[in-house]
Formats: structure tokens, C-alpha cells, sequence
């Protein structure tokens, strides 16, 4: 434990370390206790009082059936980050597996297996995850479902390399000769040294998911109403861009610092984690 | 002195007289949100498709901004006094675009088109009881009908004229639309614009004033609203109440004004619990706040209404002879519990996802019933999985935006008769089914409007649809944009007297 | 390099066949009847027309045989017919097509040349504070939502100058001032978060570089800075520049689909959102289809490309 407050400590001591420490720390707890701390249901309207800029009951304003914005928002990025979150975790679990997987079986299942991922990975992320929510709908599991899908690649392709190398290792040969099972060199050996790698990756594929999320939502193919949702909240707002930018503007906002936060963390860690980049 | 201030002033009214006289010439560049899927006028059910045609094809009849029936390609008309013959002489001398005359072969093979089961015409069943067409020479129609209609008239303004040898060569209507209007296809980029020239030959003398009118496919209400605002569009046709907002006071740009005939709507499905029974469709009239949607939706633009219009002048009863229409929630949830629902019901509303106006209205409405014990989940289709739903009757409620009609049986018929044909709910009253026989063979207009007035009653409170709010039909233009006229079907008939000033 | 070349075509084939029967099977996967759903968003369901559009889309065959004759219509050049307007998709996508292009690569153009000079100045200016600016405005500028910035641009020239034509779509032969005017937001919101990354890229290897033997080198003979910069630094930190842009062109198109929308822009974003409200999937395939494969081959390109300019590459 004190290894991991030794870390921390050592990203704060670095500003960027701090601010997207500070970032997705709002963020994450903006997002988990949004239903504790936000000021008003998001839900519950108030027409005499609609479109408004920020005041000092309305700290962000409020939208068009005078909604509060700022807790609409924090419901906002609660669902983006479920979103991001069960997206990110579809992508590892599966990801994980079929990399590792195809590492540790090689020969024609690997080739296989990897053949199957450079295929998804050969459309444009948007593209796939529109086709995707073209068959199965639109609405926000999804919405995760599909950028879930479009992220297994990466996910496949990032782990089946350190678990090549490690495959070839001094001390997964040495547990093989000592007769353990598969599953306990996979699960004892190769994910642990996995695990910077992926810390990495899934911050960065949390800040993505968040875009693509915004974007389909934006789109109307995402999150439907009433449910908040800050690429709906955006795209709801620009019809009353002239009378009130205030919707449009914080929710805008509000997609850029979530997904700022997160790439930051994972640049971060990723220069922190990787000796190789050290001193850069 | 005085001499001089006559003067001045005959020269002002001159002047102003001047500025007024139509200028020929110009496109509108018009601004809407979707592009239609075809211009197929008789498979056409989207406003998206009635917008572009409309200025295409004509009927035998139209129907103008106070909802009167006017003659068309019909010049003049003779009704049978037991109601069941309409003798229609046509206007002689009329082309389509394509240079065919237009006669009374034209008439009749339009309305075998739309007859025939092949061409699936949603308004097929509109002229259910006309029993026979015949030609009586080239400038004269009959229509037999199995039963007096008196919706007759109006409803033919909807059967647009197509030109019979085009068709019967298989000219594919769908992609290229020849009628007799006053403006003529041109030419239709996808997703871009569709262009449509003046008609030459019109009719109406002089007339129409403008050169083309380009139909602009733009998405996205901010796009438009700054579009208009800015001068790149000179008319967005029939927009939403919160865009009608937003362009109030912007310079430059005015709004035309009618009542519309469109309405919101909850419907429910009367076989499905808890909504088939009566007292928990009056409950949830009594639960709904309507003069607080005409303000949250339409902002204040637009009227509390019963199952017609109130633009149906004469024809529509005031909301006060609807008693349920009294907001009360504790009345509501009083006859939730002598239905048997003590602790209120959970539903879920279908939502119409395309339109605005019903997006926000079943947003609203969620919030207003919660009180009521009407606890409601919200699920927001698009529109092929909305239609899709709505017409196999699966739903508890949808909310939805409908079309009026310009005479209350081309409404009620069709949605309340038992087995009509837009009636999704499966409502079947034996009352409401001879009222509703009767009032469309009834030839007098004072026992026709005894026999409404008595429907609407019975409807509005117990009907499977909880009637919302008509709002105001808006248009939005630029200054320079003359003698338009909005008319309450949403149709943009007044195009043809549009011009530009400069 | 020739044996390379062919290796990597017959990956291409290989990722390409895959592409194709996935696309394929997009509108046989879909949950419930495809034909249902197709049909209820435009008419009436008749068993008539059910039926008649199962044979129109050829789902009445066995799944290899559908593939089959996909596959050759496709070979052909015949992407099939759009369900509502009998169009061949095939028109429909080329009338879209050019928009497109030209917005993504205008922006791709625009992006990489700011990139060059905003990468030189930020890899000179390196102090701390300076360095960590840099970087947060450069994570910032990748993550900045483009349909966002076009709201904000929309809404700011209308309230600078509300007669700026900013929106809409007018073909270039008509009118190309105002062809470019309405491009010009569109492409800024397409190219900052491109420029922002790049950049970036482009700075962490050009300090790479210049902390290398050989520019100490060509410094210890004297050359003047500037020729140290663009005569050895320069060219050598482009390269990996160039691998980005494959990648960076599936961004960009992703990005377009999007600000399309905002800015009413017919390209092929419109015509993919349009093509799903309406259930039009042969639309949705088809164009799913063709912009892969031209985003493959822009990859392989740039893989070819990259060989070339990098001896380093191996080809085995």
C-alpha cells in the first residue's frame, strides 16, 4: 500500500499529475454521488424560471423547462462515465482474454484470433459503433455495447505482446516445469505484469469512450431523453443557442474537462510507468 | 396649405401602393428539417413530403386559410340533393409539366391509383364510400357515393391530380412528380435541396410570382434559426413553437400566424390494463395540467383543445364543455382508487422521437402526472419503430403529434369508429359509432353540428385519446417576403401569390 | 521492399474479405425481423410487401448463397438499391462522397501544416512552466468534442457578424467564395483537435532528435541553427508524422459524420444518420463498405509510404 501512496505522491509532486489527479477525482465523484450532491432532481421543472444564465440559485443556469443545468450535468457524467466505465470493461474482459489468450495458445488460433481484430480494428471507430447501434438500436447499454465492441482490438492487440514476451519467460517456464495449471500462470504470472500496461490504456479508452459517447448521444443515437446526458444536453441546448448558450456551453464544457481529465491521467501514468519514457 | 397636405398624402398612398405591387422574379430559398423519403403524393404520409408537393400537384378541390372549401382543377360543382351524386366541371385549358393536357381521364385514373391495393395509398380508405366514378366527356366527373358523405369536398383537396398516360407509362412518381401546379420538379440532390422551377403555363393569371422555390434540407432547428436570421434562408416553413421563440425579435425576420390543425396527443390502448377502463382515462384527463404545456411547450403559443380544432370554427366546443379538463389531482387520483388503483399505476409512454413538440410534451407530462398517481416511463422511438408500434396497437400510451382534418368526420371517422382505419386503440363504443354515422350522412349542417358537439363531449374525457394542446402554426420569414399566407392544414398554398420585395 | 509491398496487399485482401462479411451480416444479425422494422417506418406491412422485399434483398437464400451474390454485386461495382428510392446506392454515395473528401482533407491539409510550425516553436520553448502549458493545451486541443467547437463558432460569428454566411451548403462551381466560407468553421472545428495532436507528436520527436549524435554533430561543425532544424531535425521528425495520418484520417471522417450535422452539410455523415432513421441498411452497408475500404487503403499507403522514408523498417 505504501507503494501506491509512494506513486501518488510522486504524480502530485508533478503539476500535471496534480490537475488531472484533481480532474478525475471531481469527476469521478461528481459522477458516483451526483444524486447526493446535486442541488435539484435533474428532472424536476420549473418553467417561470427556464433559459436562465447562472444565478445564485442556478449555479449553471438552467435549461429549457428550466431544469437545473449543473445538476443535470453531474447526472450527466454519471451516465457518461457508466457509459465509458461498462464499455471499457466489456473491451478488457474480452479483449484481455482473447489477447492473452491468443499469446499463450499460439500457432493458428493466434493467427486467427488476431486476423478476426485487425478486421474490427481496420473500420473507423465511429463508423463501427454506428453500424453497431444501427442494428442493435439506440439507447445507452447499447451505447456501451457497442464502443465496448470497437475497443476489443486495442485491448487484444495491447496484451497479446507483453504476453508473448512473457510467455518466452525464465519463470512461466519455470511454473510450467513445476506443473501449474494454465489458468494459474495466466492469472498468478502474466496478468499481473500486465497491469501497467492496461492501467494505461483503459484511462486513456475511458476519455475516448467519453467523446464517442457524446457524439452518438449528439447524434441521437445514444442516450435518449428525459435521461441527462451531456452529448444530448449539447445537442438540446443549441436550439435555444441565440436566447440562452448557457446549456450548450457548460455541457460542452463538461464533456472536455471529463474526457480532458482522463487522457491526462493516462499520459501521465504512462510516463510515470513506463521507464522507457522516463525523463522525457 | 391644405392643398399641398392632400397632396403629400396622395402621393404617400401612391407610393405605398407602388411598394406593394408584386415584383416577379427571385428564388425562396425555403429552409426545412427533413427530406421526404419520395414525392409519391398518394403513399405519402410525412408533412417532410406535403411540403414539396403541395406546390407540385392540386386536387379537384382546395381547401384555404379560413378552412373553406375553394374550387381547384374543379371549376364549379353540382351536389344531388340526396347527397350521393357531386358533378364536378373541370377547368379547360390547364396543363401538367410535361405538356399533357389535363381532362378527365386524368381524374379518373388518379382515383383508380389510389383505389388500387397495389399503389398501399394511406388514403384509399377516405373515399371508402364512393361507389362509382364515370367520365361524362372530357370536362366533366361524377362521383357516386354508396352514402351521403359531407366531407366530400374537403377531402378531395387531398387527392392530387396525377397525369394518367405518365403514370400508365410507367413514370415513376416517386423520384420525378408532374402535376399542375403552379410550380414544376426540377431537379433533387439528396439530403441537399430540392428545386422546384415556375410553371409557365399556370392557370391563375400571372401567377406564380416567384422564379423557383428551393427547398433547403437542413437539419438542425439552430442551423435554421441562425440561417433565417442571417438572410441565407428566406422561409422556414411550419416550425416548432421554441424555434417560433427564438426568432421572435430577431431583425429582419417575421412570423405568420394560424391556428393549427395538428395537435399533441396521448393515446392508450383500451385493451390493455389499466387503461381500459373509463374512470382511469378520465383520471388521467383530470391529471393533466394543459394550460401549463401550452406554456412549457408551446410557450404560451398555443390553445388547451378537445377532439377537433379550434380552428374548425363552429364545429369545435369550447374546452369548458369539457369537465375534466379542470386540472385536479386529487379528483384523479380519487377515481384511480374507485377504479381499483389505490396506489396509482405505472405505464410507459411510446414517444414520438422526430418531432420536437412531443419530445418535450411527454417530458412535461411525466412530470405533471407523477401527483396523479400516474407514474410514467418515458421511451422515445424513432419513427419507422414508432409507426411500427402504433400500428400493431402496442403501447400502454404513445404521445404523438397528429394531422387535423378540415371537417371533424375526416377525423373522428376513421380514429373512433369501431375498426376504423387509424383506430390503433381498438376503441369500440356502440354509441360513439352511431353518432358517428350519423354525422357523416347527415346532410344539414345544424344536425351535424348537434350530433359533434355530443361526440366531443363523450369523447374528451372517456376516448382513448387525451387530447392536448393545438398550438399555433408558425412560418418564419424575411422582411422582403410578400403576400404569404399561412393556412391552418400546414399547407404552403400561398406560395403562388409569395413574392420578394427588393 | 517488394516482397513487403506484396505481403501487406495480401493482408489487405485478407482484413478486406473479413470487412466484407461482417458488413454483410450486419442486417442479417439484427434482432427481430429486419424486413418488419425496414417496412414499418415508410408504409403499410402487408405480407405482400414483406415478402416482396425479402426477395428484393435476396433473404429468401441460403446464408452463403446471399453472401455470394453480395459479394459479386459488390466486385461489380453494384452496392444494390436503396430501399426507398430505388436508387442505386452506389450514385447516392459518389453524390456525397466529394464533401466529404474535401472537408476531411482540407482539414487533414490545415492540421498538419499549422502542426509543423506550432511543433518547432513548442520543441524550442522548454522551460517548465512553458512545457507543462504546452502539453495541458495540447491534451486539452485532442479532447475537445469538433461538434462543440462548431456550436461555439456558429454562435459566435452570429453574434459578431450575423451576416457571415457560415452555414448551409453551395457547390463549388456556383459560388466558390461562398463554397469556402461555409467550409471555413467546419474545417477549423475538424483540424484544431488534429493540429493539438499532431503538434504534440511532432514535438516529442523533434527533442528526440535533437538530443541525437549526429545533431550534436552537425551543431559542433558550426552549422547555423536554423539549418541544423529544418536540414536534418526536421525531415527526420516527420516521418512518424506521416504513420499518424492513417489513423488520423478515420478520426477526421468520425469527426465529420458529426459536424456535418451541425453545419447542414450533405456529405456522408448525412447520408449514413439519414440511411438508419429510415431503416435504409443496404445504405448503411454499403456506405460502411466503401469507407472502410478507402480508410484501409489510405493505411496501407501510409505502411508503404513509411517503409520508404524509414530505412529502419524492417520487412520481414
Amino acid at each position: 500500500m505504501s507503494g501506491t501512496w509512494g506513486f501518488t505522491r510522486g504524480l502530485l509532486k508533478n503539476p500535471l499529475g496534480a490537475l488531472s489527479l484533481i480532474l478525475t477525482l471531481l469527476i469521478v465523484i461528481g459522477g458516483l454521488f451526483a444524486p447526493l450532491i446535486a442541488p435539484y432532481d435533474p428532472l424536476q421543472q420549473d418553467i417561470l424560471a427556464r433559459l436562465s444564465g447562472p444565478t445564485a440559485q442556478h449555479w449553471l443556469g438552467t435549461d429549457q423547462f428550466g431544469r437545473d443545468v449543473l445538476s443535470r450535468i453531474l447526472h450527466g457524467i454519471r451516465a457518461s462515465l457508466s457509459v465509458a466505465g461498462l464499455s471499457v470493461i466489456i473491451a478488457l474482459l474480452i479483449g484481455g482474454f482473447l489477447g492473452v489468450s491468443a499469446a499463450y495458445y499460439g500457432s493458428l488460433y493466434d493467427r486467427l484470433v488476431m486476423r478476426v481484430m485487425d478486421v474490427f480494428l481496420a473500420f473507423p471507430i465511429i463508423l463501427l459503433a454506428i453500424g453497431i447501434i444501427a442494428m442493435l438500436g439506440p439507447n445507452q447499454s447499447n451505447t456501451a455495447i457497442a464502443i465496448g465492441i470497437v475497443y476489443i482490438p486495442i485491448f487484444a492487440r495491447l496484451v497479446r505482446g507483453p504476453a508473448l514476451v512473457l510467455r518466452e519467460s525464465e519463470y512461466v517456464h519455470a511454473a510450467q516445469a513445476l506443473g501449474a495449471s494454465t489458468m494459474r500462470i495466466i492469472n498468478r504470472h502474466l496478468l499481473p505484469n500486465l497491469t501497467s500496461v492496461i492501467l494505461v490504456q483503459s484511462t486513456l479508452s475511458l476519455s475516448t469512450a467519453i467523446l464517442v459517447e457524446a457524439s452518438l448521444s449528439f447524434l441521437g443515437l445514444g442516450t435518449q431523453p428525459p435521461t441527462p446526458s451531456l452529448g444530448l444536453m449539447l445537442s438540446e441546448g443549441r436550439a435555444y443557442l441565440t436566447l440562452s448558450p448557457w446549456t450548450s456551453v457548460f455541457s460542452g464544457l463538461a464533456i472536455l474537462v471529463a474526457s480532458l481529465g482522463f487522457n491526462l491521467l493516462g499520459d501521465v501514468l504512462r510516463d510515470a510507468l513506463d521507464p522507457r519514457l522516463r525523463g522525457r | 396649405m391644405r392643398q399641398m397636405g392632400w397632396l403629400f398624402l396622395a402621393v404617400l398612398i401612391g407610393s405605398l401602393g407602388w411598394a406593394q405591387n408584386p415584383a416577379r422574379g427571385g428564388t425562396l430559398q425555403i429552409a426545412v428539417d427533413s427530406s421526404p423519403a419520395g414525392l409519391d403524393p398518394h403513399v405519402a404520409t410525412a408533412f417532410a413530403t406535403f411540403v414539396v408537393i403541395g406546390n407540385i400537384y392540386e386536387g379537384l378541390t382546395e381547401i384555404d386559410e379560413g378552412l373553406r372549401v375553394r374550387p381547384a382543377l374543379a371549376e364549379s360543382w353540382k351536389v344531388s340533393p340526396d347527397g350521393l351524386t357531386y358533378t364536378f366541371k373541370l377547368r379547360s385549358g390547364v396543363t401538367f409539366h410535361n405538356g399533357q393536357a389535363f381532362d378527365s381521364k386524368d381524374v379518373l385514373a388518379t382515383f383508380n391509383r389510389v383505389r388500387d391495393p397495389k399503389t398501399g395509398s394511406p388514403i384509399a380508405s377516405r373515399f371508402n364510400l364512393v361507389k362509382e366514378v364515370k367520365a361524362n366527356g372530357p370536362q366533366e366527373v361524377t362521383f357516386e357515393l354508396s352514402q351521403p358523405f359531407s366531407p366530400f369536398l374537403s377531402e378531395l383537396a387531398g387527392l392530387s391530380i396525377v397525369p394518367a398516360e405518365y403514370v400508365a407509362a410507367g413514370g415513376d412518381l416517386q423520384r420525378r412528380a408532374v402535376g399542375t401546379g403552379p410550380f414544376q420538379f426540377k431537379e433533387w440532390v439528396p439530403d441537399t435541396y430540392i428545386l422546384l422551377e415556375r410553371n409557365p403555363k399556370y392557370y391563375r393569371q400571372g401567377r406564380p410570382y416567384l422564379d423557383a422555390l428551393k427547398f433547403n434540407i437542413v437539419p438542425d432547428a439552430a442551423t435554421r434559426q441562425v440561417g433565417v436570421s442571417s438572410g441565407t434562408y428566406h422561409f422556414l416553413p411550419n416550425i416548432d413553437p421554441s424555434l417560433a421563440v427564438t426568432l421572435k425579435n430577431a431583425p429582419g425576420v417575421k412570423l405568420y400566424e394560424s391556428q393549427d390543425l395538428s395537435y399533441s396527443l396521448l393515446g392508450v390502448n383500451v385493451t390493455r390494463k389499466p387503461f381500459d377502463n373509463p374512470k382511469v382515462r378520465e383520471a388521467l384527463n383530470y391529471a393533466i395540467d394543459r394550460k401549463a404545456l401550452v406554456q412549457a411547450v408551446y410557450f404560451g403559443n398555443g390553445v388547451p383543445g378537445g377532439p377537433l380544432s379550434p380552428a374548425l370554427k363552429g364545429w369545435a366546443s369550447p374546452v369548458s364543455a369539457f369537465p375534466c379538463y379542470n386540472t385536479n389531482p386529487q379528483k384523479a387520483r380519487e377515481l384511480l382508487r374507485q377504479a381499483g388503483y389505490p396506489n396509482g399505476v405505472d405505464f410507459t409512454i411510446l414517444t414520438l422521437g422526430s418531432v420536437k413538440t412531443v419530445v418535450d410534451a411527454a417530458q412535461v407530462l411525466q412530470a405533471q402526472l407523477a401527483p396523479a398517481g400516474f407514474r410514467a416511463k418515458i421511451e422515445i422511438l424513432e419513427l419507422g419503430k414508432f409507426v411500427q408500434e402504433w400500428r400493431n396497437s402496442n403501447f400502454d400510451v404513445f404521445a404523438s403529434l397528429n394531422g387535423g382534418s378540415a371537417d371533424p368526420d375526416g377525423y373522428l371517422f376513421r380514429t373512433f369508429s369501431t375498426g376504423g382505419s387509424t383506430n390503433v386503440f381498438k376503441y369500440s363504443d356502440p354509441k360513439v359509432d352511431q353518432l358517428l354515422n350519423q354525422g357523416r350522412t347527415a346532410t344539414s349542417a345544424d344536425t351535424r353540428r348537434k350530433i359533434y358537439a355530443e361526440l366531443q363531449v363523450k369523447l374528451a374525457c372517456q376516448g382513448p385519446i387525451s387530447h392536448l394542446v393545438y398550438g399555433t402554426l408558425f412560418s418564419a420569414a424575411r422582411d422582403n417576403v410578400q403576400g404569404f399566407k399561412s393556412v391552418p392544414t400546414r399547407s404552403l398554398l400561398y406560395l403562388r401569390d409569395t413574392w420578394l420585395a427588393r | 521492399m517488394f516482397a513487403y509491398t506484396v505481403r501487406r496487399l495480401l493482408d489487405l485482401v485478407l482484413v478486406m474479405f473479413g470487412v466484407s462479411v461482417l458488413v454483410f451480416l450486419m442486417i442479417r444479425l439484427i434482432p427481430g425481423d429486419a424486413v418488419q422494422i425496414m417496412l414499418g417506418a415508410n408504409t403499410e406491412i402487408t405480407p405482400d410487401r414483406l415478402e416482396a422485399l425479402r426477395e428484393k434483398l435476396g433473404l429468401n437464400k441460403s446464408l452463403p448463397l446471399q453472401y455470394w451474390d453480395w459479394l459479386a454485386g459488390v466486385a461489380r461495382g453494384d452496392l444494390g438499391q436503396s430501399v426507398w428510392t430505388g436508387a442505386p446506392i452506389r450514385g447516392e454515395i459518389l453524390a456525397r462522397l466529394p464533401l466529404t473528401l474535401e472537408l476531411t482533407a482540407l482539414s487533414l491539409v490545415l492540421g498538419v501544416l499549422l502542426s509543423i510550425p506550432v511543433g518547432i516553436l513548442t520543441a524550442y520553448w522548454r522551460n517548465s512552466t512553458g512545457e507543462y502549458v504546452v502539453r495541458l493545451v495540447a491534451i486539452a486541443g485532442v479532447t475537445v468534442p469538433s461538434f462543440w467547437l462548431g456550436t461555439l463558432f456558429i454562435y459566435l460569428s452570429f453574434k459578431l457578424w450575423p451576416g457571415f454566411p457560415a452555414i448551409g451548403y453551395v457547390p463549388l462551381a456556383e459560388d466558390p467564395t461562398g463554397h469556402f466560407s461555409r467550409l471555413l468553421f467546419p474545417i477549423l472545428s475538424l483540424s484544431l483537435p488534429l493540429l493539438a495532436g499532431l503538434s504534440r507528436l511532432l514535438r516529442s520527436t523533434l527533442l528526440d532528435i535533437l538530443n541525437q549524435d549526429y545533431i550534436r554533430t552537425a551543431r559542433a561543425k558550426g552549422l547555423a541553427e536554423r539549418v541544423v532544424m529544418y536540414k536534418h531535425a526536421l525531415r527526420n521528425a516527420l516521418i512518424p508524422l506521416v504513420t499518424v495520418i492513417g489513423i488520423q484520417a478515420g478520426y477526421l471522417f468520425g469527426g465529420a459524420i458529426v459536424v456535418e450535422q451541425v453545419f447542414a452539410l450533405p456529405g456522408m455523415g448525412r447520408l449514413i444518420v439519414g440511411a438508419i432513421n429510415e431503416r435504409n441498411y443496404p445504405l448503411v452497408q454499403g456506405t460502411i463498405l466503401l469507407v472502410t475500404a478507402g480508410f484501409v487503403f489510405i493505411n496501407l499507403l501510409v505502411d508503404l509510404a513509411y517503409a520508404y522514408l524509414d530505412p529502419r523498417v524492417e520487412y520481414a
